[in-house]
């Protein structure tokens, strides 16, 4: 996959979103590892673009590696196991999908983290897989909407 | 199989809720199938294992409380979406619009006796764009313009035989305060313009201009010693009805510098004194 990084920065501190993350498994997932990657895509939104849908971050990661995938799957795993609210499907033995609410920050914001499989699509698989972060106000029902086709 | 040792667990779990003695309630050795059916009161679950076999098939009917959190997840698969694209604008070929307030000083024309020249218009006040979506643009409109040359101060535009015909003279005597003699154009302009975008803010416009000049007046203006006003006015003048412009921009978010080079004589050969190759320069808003 032709590697693509855009990253929308409208707050100055350009350092925001990773700390975000902090205290979680799949932080060191957003390390900055991927930007050179070319089988990964990495996003980033804050600002205004987030505060229009209630979120402060919006941080994704888009990987065709296979061990990159597993690597994920695996620290998506150990984040989801201290969520406090979790919703996930496995197939064939592997984490489909899985949306996880995790309890809030220090400044009550509220934390989710999704993750898909796509090669365990059903319909028209392909070797994707993604993981978001997002932080705000936004509620979990929101956050379905936004991210769901 | 998997499927049905969660619902084992799952049941167990039931059990261990419902009543503090658990119980085996059956055991399915080989579930050949197990179906999950949810609906708006309660979850069932039937676990069929040989065919035609009713003591290996059961079915279990669980009612939600009132206040109990569900999760469901259909076994469907999940599309993405990015949700920060459904605010951004759809693009098309062919758009109108308005734009290019702009307001200017002359840098420079053939006629020494200008002392200044003062340039303000509207670009477009309707146009036609043509976008490529690769970041050029293309259009042709109609905007206003206003040109206006001012004289050095010992001199003013006159008319002497010829009514039609504009001279400069002097000042007379008796007019010593207030000097100011105007030549005013005013045009109705077509502009083809050319745009290339660097970057979503930064663009560059190159085009010409064909001008129009419906409207052009010489304006004098004296006080005399006794502080008695003079405005001389000479609408009857013979300006070059077409003009053409070249018109160059820099403009970076709706604000823009200009530069506009008029190679044509303001009057007419004959009519008045020649004002051409003028340079105009100002800034532009909403561009």
């Amino acid at each position: 996959m032709k590697r693509i990084t855009i990253i929308f920065t409208v707050m100055a501190l350009a350092t925001l979103p990773v700390l975000a993350q902090s205290g979680l498994n799949i932080n060191s997932l957003f390390d900055g590892r991927y930007k050179t990657n070319p089988y990964a895509a990495e996003y980033i939104v804050t600002g205004p673009a987030a505060w229009e849908i209630d979120l402060e971050v919006y941080h994704s990661l888009k990987v065709t590696q296979k061990e990159q995938q597993d690597l994920i799957e695996s620290l998506v795993n150990k984040d989801g196991a201290t969520a406090i609210d979790k919703e996930v499907q496995l197939r064939n033995g592997k984490l489909y999908y899985g949306f996880y609410t995790l309890s809030k920050t220090k400044k009550g914001r509220n934390r989710y983290i999704f993750f898909l499989n796509q090669n365990l699509a059903k319909k028209s698989p392909k070797n994707m897989v993604t993981l978001i972060y997002m932080e705000g106000k936004a509620t979990p029902t929101q956050i379905k909407k936004l991210i769901r086709k | 199989m998997k499927k049905f040792y969660f619902f084992i667990a799952a049941l167990f779990a039931v059990t261990q809720l419902s009543a503090q003695t658990p119980d085996t309630v059956t055991v399915i050795d080989a579930p050949r199938q197990v179906i999950i059916t949810e609906t708006p009161t309660g979850t069932m679950v039937k676990v069929k294992g040989k065919k035609d076999n009713d003591e290996y098939n059961y079915t279990y009917q669980m009612e939600h409380a009132a206040n109990d959190s569900i999760h469901t997840s259909q076994d469907v698969d999940w599309d993405l979406n990015f949700p920060f694209k459904k605010n951004k604008k759809k693009d098309y070929h062919w758009t109108m619009e308005t734009k290019g307030l702009y307001f200017g000083g002359g840098l420079k024309t053939s006629w020494n006796l200008v002392n200044n020249s003062f340039n303000w218009g509207i670009l477009n006040i309707a146009s036609v764009n043509y976008h490529t979506l690769h970041g050029q643009h293309f259009s042709l409109g109609v905007g206003y313009d206003n040109k206006r040359f001012s004289l050095k101060r010992p001199y003013c535009f006159v008319k002497y035989e010829r009514p039609d015909v504009v001279d400069v003279s002097l000042y007379n005597d008796v007019s010593i305060y207030d000097r100011s003699s105007v030549l005013s154009v005013r045009a109705i302009q077509f502009p083809l313009l050319f745009q290339q975008d660097f970057g979503k803010e930064f663009h560059l416009v190159l085009g010409a201009s064909m001008n129009w000049n419906v409207y052009a007046k010489c304006n004098t203006h004296f006080k005399t010693v006794n502080k008695t006003n003079y405005d001389i006015s000479y609408r009857d003048i013979k300006q070059n009805k077409i003009t053409f412009d070249v018109i160059g921009a820099l403009s970076f978010d709706g604000l823009a510098i200009y530069c506009r080079y008029t190679p044509g004589n303001m009057f007419k050969k004959g009519f008045g004194p020649e004002i051409k190759n003028t340079w105009m320069l100002g800034g532009a808003i909403a561009f």
